[in-house]
């Protein structure tokens, strides 16, 4: 089973960073009509040092090519963003949906010169004041030119997360340190990795990249201001490089003897051929396979009792022309299952061999026409189990 | 003999000791990390001015906490223009293996009933234990423990559809 905890930890330090809110003690003493017992003194406000910033900054400010930090992005960088934020989306919960990109606003927040040649860090910022950045390493653009660009939004608050990603580029495994600090007057970021190494970096518009062995981990990051002070620290709780998440990944999802097919389907309008397999898994763990054209996931988990439902929806490829499939193990004592929708109708879901493999119409991925709950019941036609879609509205 | 209430002194170091995680987990369950700071501030102000009625049979950490969600929950009610509790994301284009962690967890985050939300979050931004959870919550710690279990089985759905991307 994939240990999912330390995955939840690290992945909620970028997606929801820890803020550093200001305190306001006084305020909330005044709002509830008390008075202080003391002063507070407040702290004194950090001053940015112009000059001293502006020499840490300098070796991020490199020249590459043709592209310096605060460049505004060329037309193939924008073009993909578009691509990126408005064309690709989730079919539900959020068909359609974009994060607002500005890209006419995309600069370059990091230029750097890699093993594999240049790798640029270009930013925007969205409709909801997210900043979102997306990277391009120029060894593996498209091969019609098109930056092959990954990247997102995070909140553009006052936090930071650093991570390294691995990548694979023309046979070379590199490293790239990523990160965005957002605390005010930040100005450095000391890296120490598990290895014992360490390392400072510019901060270079709240951002910094750099390459690093991909098979390093961050221990603890200190970010500090123009003067050495530690504005703020993190302790990675689990440290792990990318290719130590990657074995771990591969292990836990590795089965222990045959599959075997269990249902298939022909998706609607494509007939396109999925397949849902299962065999037994490590530490008595049972594994299940979803094959489809684009590749085959897979899962390992504890065997599910009599009653049990561990059904819920995947999502294969990205509106508009992805699937939306239901699919999963079901207990035995579970003997029909029913799918209703906010438009009050309904259809069955055939079980095949304790599996569903299911494919959500397109025309339910419009408000008022999704799915709503599955309903399971017993040989007696009882109620069993209930499940309702977190889809938001 | 159960005590009664809190002294503004220790809501205040309380205030001061976890204010980020405070403002981290109400950001997150408004949607907005201005709006999840005025939330935070409102609970305290809620915490000073009902601090008498405290009971002592739980931690203050958890009445504060309690408190601190209830605000949060009601201010995403007034924020219902942009109510959604996860960030977009353009998908990965590219090997990446943590924006394939970050948009299996964003999955999951968002398709949680609200109840399982709020249990991820406390666990995960508060690090609160299951028994602190349940004091939050209002529930049993058997539910937490359900609770977060089940979360925990839709992420590793979750992983298995980043597989795919």
């Amino acid at each position: 089973m994939i240990d999912v905890e330390p995955l939840i930890e690290e992945a909620f330090v970028r997606l929801y960073p820890t803020p550093a809110p200001e305190p306001a003690w006084e305020d909330v003493l005044a709002a509830a009509r008390i008075h202080p017992a003391r002063r507070q003194i407040r702290p004194l406000l950090l001053v940015a040092a112009t000059v001293a910033a502006a020499a840490l900054a300098t070796g991020a400010y490199a020249l590459y090519r043709t592209v310096i930090v605060g460049s505004p992005a060329p037309a193939k960088v924008k073009n993909m963003e578009r691509l990126l934020g408005e064309v690709k989306g989730e079919l539900i919960p959020r068909a359609q949906h974009s994060p607002g990109l500005e890209v006419a606003k995309t600069r370059a927040a990091a230029v750097i010169a890699t093993s594999v040649g240049p790798a640029y860090l270009w930013v925007a910022p969205n409709r909801r004041g997210d900043s979102c950045a997306y990277l391009e390493i120029v060894a593996i653009d498209l091969p019609d030119g098109r930056p092959n660009l990954s990247g997102g939004c995070t909140s553009a608050g006052s936090a930071f997360y650093l991570g390294i990603n691995a990548f694979r580029v023309k046979g070379h495994l590199i490293g790239l340190l990523q990160g965005r600090v957002g605390t005010k007057g930040a100005r450095t970021v000391e890296v120490d990795f598990v290895n014992g190494t360490s390392r400072t970096l510019p901060i270079s518009d709240h951002y910094l990249l750099a390459e690093t062995d991909p098979g390093n981990a961050i221990a603890k990051s200190i970010v500090r201001d123009a003067r050495g002070r530690i504005l703020a620290q993190r302790v990675q709780p689990t440290p792990a490089s990318p290719l130590q998440r990657a074995k771990h990944l591969r292990q836990a999802l590795r089965p222990v003897g045959p599959m075997r097919t269990v249902t298939t389907l022909r998706t609607i309008g494509t007939h396109r051929l999925l397949s849902e397999k299962t065999g037994p898994g490590p530490h008595g763990t049972i594994c299940s396979e979803l094959v489809t054209p684009s590749g085959t996931g897979r899962g390992c988990n504890r065997r599910i009792g009599p009653t049990g439902l561990d059904v819920g929806p995947t999502q294969i490829g990205s509106a508009p022309h992805g699937w939306l499939l239901l699919d999963g193990p079901v207990g035995s004592d579970i003997h029909s299952l029913e799918l209703r929708f906010e438009d009050a109708s309904h259809v069955a879901i055939p079980i095949h061999h304790g599996y569903i493999l299911y494919q959500f119409n397109p025309r339910n991925f419009r408000a008022g026409h999704r799915p709503t709950e599955l309903i399971a019941r017993n040989a007696h036609g009882n109620l069993v189990r209930v499940r309702r879609f977190g889809f938001l509205p | 003999m159960v005590g009664r209430g809190a002294e503004v002194a220790e809501l205040e170091a309380l205030y001061r000791r976890l204010l980020p995680q405070f403002v981290r987990a109400a950001g997150a369950i408004v949607g907005d990390d201005g709006l999840g700071a005025d939330a935070v501030q409102d609970a305290f102000v809620r915490a000073v001015r009902e601090r008498r009625s405290f009971r002592r049979q739980l931690p203050l950490e958890a009445w504060v906490w309690r408190i601190v969600i209830n605000s949060a929950i009601d201010a995403r009610r007034r924020y219902r223009h942009q109510q959604e509790l996860d960030r977009d994301t353009a998908e990965p284009s590219i090997e990446s293996d943590l924006a394939g962690a970050d948009a299996a967890v964003r999955a999951w985050v968002a398709a949680l009933p609200e109840r399982q939300r709020l249990a991820v979050f406390l666990r995960y931004f508060a690090d609160l234990d299951y028994r602190a959870i349940a004091a939050v919550l209002e529930v049993e710690v058997g539910t937490v423990s359900a609770t977060l279990s089940a979360a925990h089985t839709a992420l590793r759905r979750s992983m298995r559809e980043v597989q795919h991307s």
